[in-house]
């Protein structure tokens, strides 16, 4: 699926380059459950573009299925990585049921009209995350929390087999987030690939098999020998201690 | 049926309805058998031309209510492409300037005699200055997000056109009849348009209105960012040269057809907006049937109200507060 090999990415600063991940290597198979942690600004949302292939690695290469990011047909790869950006508001009033249906644009010919196919996982997405009774609404008269989960069905209405999410449980309560996180859990069960970006280390802990850390140094590893007070101390410039959770002073 | 189709029907057949009372408006004797029957004539080729009836049906009225539906049709639908482009229910063809970029350069191809050399040469010139005017405009939109700068971009770029045409009008002083037609024409008229005009504008609208289909789904998922949009596999960069293609060919064949037609590309996707949504594959042929049937209603009262006034004057009037409505509407913060 996705191959990170010696990655860097950097953005423009004065005449130089600020960057934010250095030295990646990481393999995104089937099945794969990732989160990627780190402080504010620290490059978590860059990383994720670049696995979307939204934006090209500054050193070093991303492949998908082998083939670099940037060779791909840009249907073909959005028929298999989905992307949910941290914030995204249409400029006009959509019903959210239309947005959801934009989940499956790469499926569809320019001209082509939605099949029932395409019409049921529509539904399916909209039901995953319980958004089915919205599907009519308009987005202006939807709350933050009901727009995320709008936007991760549109998400989910791809059936790609690599999800990428940005924050995708930060306007969420605590029961829509456990919903959200136990379907990209069955999901990934069932081989897909789920990368989240997440401030909530509980939410690494408890669903993330690897941690990709983006601080100073970039580091990857099993969850259990990253979330590890001394290397979040680092991370986070605090003191941190396991209590029963990890907890910061 | 969806609330899109079903007004979708609706306006349908309140086109053919009123399609049928404009051809019955004005001199000559007819009723609707009379008129049907000229049509179904016309339509198997067996019009009677020494018949008065058939004359008028056929040759001058049917021809002038396809050309005025064709318009609106165009109009309305290139406005929608055009705010789904700009992401700004503001962004009009005439608002921005684009109808008069593509009037200027009608004009002049005019003035230089180009059009001798074929219907189509008008409507291709027309779609050029379209297609000019959005290319500045998109690179302006490049550098800013702010839709007041836009907007006084798009009224400097429409000024600016228009001042160019009249200076070319002034250099052509001379040629007193031409400048009197070129002047009525840019007010947007309807008058004496035939099925030659018809199959001129039939050409780069339908083309572009199929353009613009095609582009439906692409501009919705615009409408969420440039990010959301490339990773759905819609690059913004294609979406946008094909909308502005579209949006050329739609603005363009209207003016080259009807002249200057103000607001009403702003004013019908805004309701049509307001009444579906925001998806594209429903606003804009919603937004044609609805820009068609509005066009074809100002002409139909203009012929019978009063023959002075032009319907680009009749849609400026009324397009103009609809504009302020917007504007102020706008600055109003939306409920969450």
């Amino acid at each position: 699926m996705i191959r990170v090999t010696d990655c860097a990415l950097g953005v423009p600063r004065g005449h130089g380059t600020r960057w934010l991940v250095q030295g990646l290597a990481v393999d995104i198979d089937a099945g794969a459950r990732v989160a990627v942690i780190g402080p504010s600004g620290a490059g978590k949302t860059t990383l994720l573009r670049a696995l979307a292939g939204l934006v090209a690695p500054t050193k070093g290469t991303i492949t998908l299925d082998d083939r670099p990011m940037i060779d791909w047909d840009p249907r073909l790869r959005a028929r298999r990585i989905a992307w949910l950006p941290q914030r995204a508001e249409p400029w006009s009033d959509v019903i959210a049921e239309d947005i959801v249906a934009l989940g499956r644009t790469p499926h569809l010919g320019a001209l082509a009209r939605p099949s029932d196919a395409d019409r049921a996982a529509t539904r399916d997405a909209l039901a995953r995350v319980a958004v089915e009774d919205l599907a009519t609404r308009k987005w202006s008269t939807l709350s933050g929390g009901e727009r995320q989960r709008v936007m991760i069905a549109r998400m989910l209405a791809s059936d790609a087999r690599i999800l990428l999410l940005d924050e995708p449980t930060s306007a969420l309560d605590v029961g829509h987030a456990m919903r959200v996180m136990q379907c990209c859990d069955a999901l990934a069960t069932a081989g897909t690939a789920i990368v989240f970006a997440t401030h909530e280390l509980e939410l690494a802990r408890r669903w993330a098999d690897r941690v990709i850390c983006i601080g100073e140094t970039t580091a990857v590893g099993p969850t259990e020998q990253m979330l590890v007070p001394e290397r979040m101390s680092a991370l986070f410039g605090v003191q941190a201690r396991w209590g029963r959770s990890m907890i910061f002073e | 049926m969806s609330p899109a189709r079903r007004l979708g029907v609706v306006l349908t057949i309140v086109a053919a309805l009123l399609g049928i009372v404009a051809i019955g408006v004005g001199p000559g004797d007819l009723d609707v058998s009379k008129i049907l029957g000229a049509i179904g004539r016309g339509l198997v080729g067996r019009d009677d031309p020494s018949d008065l009836g058939d004359a008028l049906v056929w040759w001058l009225r049917v021809p002038r209510v396809l050309v005025v539906l064709l318009v609106g049709a165009a109009l309305a639908g290139g406005g929608a492409v055009t705010q789904g482009l700009f992401r700004n229910p503001l962004a009009d063809p005439s608002v921005l300037g684009i109808s008069l970029g593509a009037a200027f350069v009608a004009v002049l191809g005019l003035l230089m005699g180009l059009d001798r050399a074929g219907i189509w040469v008008t409507p291709v010139l027309a779609a050029t200055g379209a297609a000019l005017a959005l290319a500045i405009l998109l690179a302006l939109a490049s550098r800013t997000s702010d839709t007041t700068t836009l907007l006084l971009a798009g009224v400097a770029l429409g000024a600016t056109c228009g001042a160019a045409t009249t200076c070319v009008l002034a250099l052509a002083g001379d040629r007193y009849d031409l400048g009197i037609r070129v002047m009525r024409w840019l007010m947007g008229s309807f008058e004496g348009r035939s099925w030659g005009h018809f199959i001129g504008a039939a050409i780069p609208i339908g083309l572009g209105l199929v353009l613009a289909m095609s582009q439906a789904r692409d501009l919705d998922a615009l409408a969420l960012g440039d990010d959301v949009a490339a990773s759905l596999g819609a690059s913004p960069r294609r979406v946008g040269r094909r909308a502005v293609t579209s949006v050329a060919l739609l603005v363009g064949g209207a003016t080259a057809v009807a002249g200057v037609l103000g607001f009403l590309g702003l004013v019908v996707p805004h309701v049509v907006r307001w009444r579906l949504g925001g998806a594209h594959r429903s606003l804009i042929p919603i937004s044609a049937l609805g820009g068609a049937v509005i066009l074809l209603a100002v002409d139909t009262w203009t012929r019978v109200a009063t023959e002075a006034l032009p319907p680009g004057v009749i849609t400026s009037l009324l397009g103009a507060p609809a504009f302020l409505w917007i504007l102020l509407a706008q600055a109003r913060p939306r409920s969450q």
